[in-house]
């Protein structure tokens, strides 16, 4: 189940991250195409605004030559301009205001004041300038108040001598503007034309911006330079193009929602949320079925596991699964397999050492040995030897409290080395001094443990097949000391040397003779206990003598 | 195991399939039913709705009777409407008593209702988009006084008696008159908001009270009706002040015979109240009361770049 969260989850991200990074990317190609179009198409509708404008102030040229000559008539045969339907009026007024010719025969109202209107008074009457103003309510006419935007013109004529100055009004109303205004800029893009001062000269929404409703882009727009640039605002990303024209200080603005890919195009985000949700449902499905190949498996073994901690070691993994779960469960089955065999080895191991420790221990009470040992004590009080008598029941009773040692399996060097001697004390008594001892050791190894009761049959070995029979004074030195950082115990003799052939046998296999078994018992204890690298060591030279060293690791 | 892969691939697909039907564009169906449609100002009203429903993706229907005085008839539209179940109504009611049911009966059918320029006598409504008609009133009244002011007798001719805005224009009115000055309102009629019915009212009073001076028009018609027996009559002499400024009454503002008016912002009203229903549609929280603006013109500013832009409207 964890693993199976843990992979949707690192998935989701993953499709997540992919997302946003393909989505930035084409909102970023979006945006630059964007961008593009719209220069391209604010470029265009400037031109034709702009030929628009040059239009009109053509005609306005036209008129003011014509009217040089003050032939009215003549105006009017030529130019029918009030045909056009952009152009609401044209007129002459001089410099009080007073109509001077008109191209259409609407009669101006009573008391119109051309002379206070802001039009009229934007241009100096004669100067031969020309002035677009601003869109304004022109009330020439009862009862027809027209948005229109004029053409003021300064005009000069003269009436035979007289030189009179004044000013032409051409209207236009919005119908041409509004047209070539009109021009998509993308689903939610606008045109709009504003004024060098920021003044709004056309929007396609103009009453909802003369009602109160501010277009927030406008202020923007009037601070760009010509060009496009992206803006944020509370309803998302604009992208402003701006245009100023040659004929007049209007600027041709262009606004375009840069919503990017998922808010731009509805129907392509729901594509991609679907596919989203879909990947998201794909992984856990996979999930599921990857946790159902792997997960399931590794709870199997884990409980396997658990039957193994609970000492059950003829469990047998069986779990099939993918290539690791194979491996994991034939790997399984060879430690179980091979802890099984370990746990039976050392078993074995284990009887095998109580069984010689028991055998050893049976060497100590031999019958001969005490009976023997009795026979000569008793020897020794019929011939009112009080002295050796004690001494030699004193090393008897030693000898065997250090044999049972408490019923441990290790003793320290120096009670191995006392018990050896008590051995050696009874044993040089009864054979009646045939034979001399001596035991030395470092003073470093005698707090050192090791397994009891291993120098007793070497030195029983010494005597019997050494020392016993020789026709001189045998010598069996025993020392303990540290050789090779390992403990070493060497018991040597003068006596006659052990048959090669025999020597060469001596730790392999069982060997018939009782103090043989003695040896071999020595040589299994050690190495059971402490491992083949220890041991027995023989070195024996025919009538010469035999050393025997003791190899024991060094334990504290 | 493969069945099963199957069934949750196949329900997936279903899941997919369903996701797809519902990518449709969302818009809303707002029906906007005002007290004429044969009006000057409901025709801005309008306007401002059409702006604010092309900004929010809401579809619009202009309803309501032609006539301002067939106010009956708004009721049955009203019922038509909320079977059509629209996802909001925006209301200007013609009768401040008569419209309280079927506004009611809409927000039982879970139809959010927003007014807009007239209320009704009912708290069931979401918002209430109108000009402060009260204030309204109190305005005109200020403007007479600073105009004409003295012991000058004034006649009234408001639109429909019980629409909420000629009770509150005529209670501001004459609240402001009888308090704060010395002038005296000696009759006030009812013109059913119709130019020719408030035509002759106007001219019948003239010839009642022949000291009159003042003569007030709460709405656009009664003023226009005013202006036309004051034209007629050559009575420019007489002070006409009006709510509402039409191009006829801009004619005779610009003559010296309509002296003061006080505009409202029809097609503002018209803007928010589409605004205001979209918000309650989006579950946004809006103002129970939405306010706009009055302003006051005359012969000498109603051609200043800011008025003319709220007298004359713009194609």
């Amino acid at each position: 189940m964890v693993m199976a969260s843990a992979t949707t989850i690192i998935a989701v991200v993953a499709v997540l991250m992919i997302t946003y990074t393909m989505n930035n990317r084409f909102n970023d190609s979006i945006d630059r195409t964007t961008e593009q179009n719209n220069t391209q198409i604010v470029d265009n509708v400037s031109d034709s605004i702009d030929s628009y404008l040059k239009e009109m102030i053509s005609v306005s040229n036209t008129i003011s030559k014509l009217l040089i000559d003050y032939d009215l008539n003549k105006v009017f045969n030529i130019y029918h301009f009030v045909l056009r339907d952009d152009i609401d009026t044209i007129a002459v007024f001089d410099s009080q205001g007073e109509l001077v010719m008109k191209t259409d025969s609407r009669l101006l109202k009573e008391n119109v004041g051309i002379k206070h209107q802001h039009w009229f008074r934007s241009i100096a009457p004669g100067s031969r300038m020309y002035v677009f103003t601003e869109p304004h309510v022109q009330r020439l006419y009862k009862g027809e108040y027209r948005w229109v935007i004029s053409l003021s013109k300064g005009v000069e004529w003269t009436d035979g001598d007289n030189k009179h100055q004044g000013v032409m009004l051409v209207d236009l109303n919005f119908n041409n503007i509004k047209e070539l205004c009109s021009k998509e800029l993308g689903e939610k893009g606008y045109l709009y034309i504003i004024d060098t001062n920021g003044k709004l000269i056309y929007h396609p929404r103009q009453q909802m911006i003369y009602a109160g409703i501010e277009d927030k882009t406008i202020p923007i727009a009037c601070a760009l330079e010509d060009g496009s640039e992206i803006f944020i605002q509370d309803d998302g990303r604009m992208l402003i193009s701006v245009k100023t024209l040659k004929n007049a200080n209007w600027r041709i603005v262009g606004v375009s929602p840069l919503n990017g890919l998922l808010t731009y195009d509805e129907e392509l985000r729901n594509f991609i949320l679907l596919i989203v949700i879909g990947v998201v449902f794909l992984i856990i499905l996979l999930s599921i079925i990857v946790s159902f190949f792997i997960t399931s498996p590794m709870h199997r073994l884990m409980r396997l596991m658990g039957r193994v901690e609970a000492d059950n070691f003829n469990t047998f993994s069986t779990a099939r699964g993918f290539y690791e779960v194979k491996e994991l469960s034939f790997s399984f089955n060879q430690m179980v397999y091979k802890i099984k065999r370990l746990m039976e080895q050392i078993l074995k191991e284990q009887q095998l050492l109580r069984k010689t420790e028991m055998k050893a221990l049976q060497a100590q009470i031999n019958p001969h040995f005490l009976y023997n040992t009795l026979d000569s004590i008793m020897w020794m009080a019929e011939s009112g030897d009080q002295k050796n008598v004690v001494k030699m029941i004193s090393a008897l009773a030693q000898f065997f409290r250090l044999s049972l040692s408490g019923g441990y399996d290790t003793i320290s060097v120096i009670d191995e080395l006392k018990h050896v001697e008590n051995y050696l004390v009874i044993q040089k008594m009864r054979y009646n001094d045939q034979f001399d001892y001596e035991i030395t050791y470092d003073e470093a190894v005698i707090k050192c443990r090791t397994l009891k009761i291993l120098l007793q049959p070497i030195v029983e070995n010494a005597i019997i097949h050494g020392v016993a029979n020789l026709p001189y004074k045998g010598i069996i030195t025993i020392n303990a000391g540290i050789y090779q950082d390992k403990l070493r115990f060497v018991v040597s003799d003068n006596g006659f040397g052990i048959n090669p052939r025999i020597l060469k046998d001596i730790l392999e296999e069982k060997p018939s003779t009782r103090s043989g078994i003695g040896v071999y018992n020595v040589n299994q204890r050690i190495q059971l206990m402490y491992g083949t690298e220890y041991g027995l060591h023989f070195d024996s030279q025919p009538d010469e003598g035999t050393t025997v060293s003791i190899i024991l690791p060094l334990h504290t | 195991m493969k069945n099963k892969i199957c069934l949750v691939f196949l329900i997936l697909v279903i899941i997919l399939n369903l996701c797809s039907c519902t990518t449709a564009k969302k818009s809303f169906n707002v029906d906007l039913i005002v007290k004429s449609t044969d009006s000057e100002f409901w025709a801005s009203v309008y306007d401002g709705a059409k702006a604010a429903g092309a900004k929010y993706n809401i579809d619009l229907r202009f309803l309501g009777p032609t006539k301002e005085k067939d106010y009956q008839n708004q009721v049955s539209i009203i019922k038509q409407s909320i079977v059509r179940q629209p996802d909001a109504i925006i209301l200007a009611a013609g009768d401040y008593y008569i419209m309280a049911e079927p506004m009611e009966m809409a927000v039982k059918a879970k139809i959010p209702v927003i007014l807009v320029d007239s209320g009704v006598n009912s708290d069931k409504w979401t918002s209430f988009v109108s000009t402060d008609n009260y204030k309204a009133g109190e305005v005109l009244a200020q403007e007479i006084e600073k105009r004409v002011g003295g012991t000058a007798e004034i006649g009234v001719i408001s639109f429909v008696k019980n629409s909420l805005p000629s009770l509150e224009r005529t209670a501001g009115f004459s609240d402001y008159i009888s308090e704060k000055t010395n002038m005296k309102i000696v009759e006030t009629v009812y013109c059913d908001s119709n130019i020719e019915k408030s035509e002759q009212l106007t001219k019948e009073m003239i010839e009642n009270h022949p000291t009159i001076k003042v003569i007030a028009g709460l709405n656009a018609q009664s003023a226009t009706g005013a202006a036309r027996a004051l034209e007629a009559l050559e009575r420019s002499d007489i002070f006409l002040a009006g709510i509402d400024c039409t191009v006829e009454e801009a004619d005779y503002m610009e003559q010296g015979i309509i002296d003061v008016a006080v505009l409202q912002n029809p097609y503002l009203m018209g803007y928010f109240s589409v605004e205001t229903a979209y918000n309650v549609l989006m579950k946004k929280r809006v103002e129970r009361n939405i306010r706009t603006e009055v302003y006051v013109v005359d012969k000498d500013n109603m051609f200043s770049e800011e008025y003319q832009r709220l007298i004359f409207p713009f194609y």
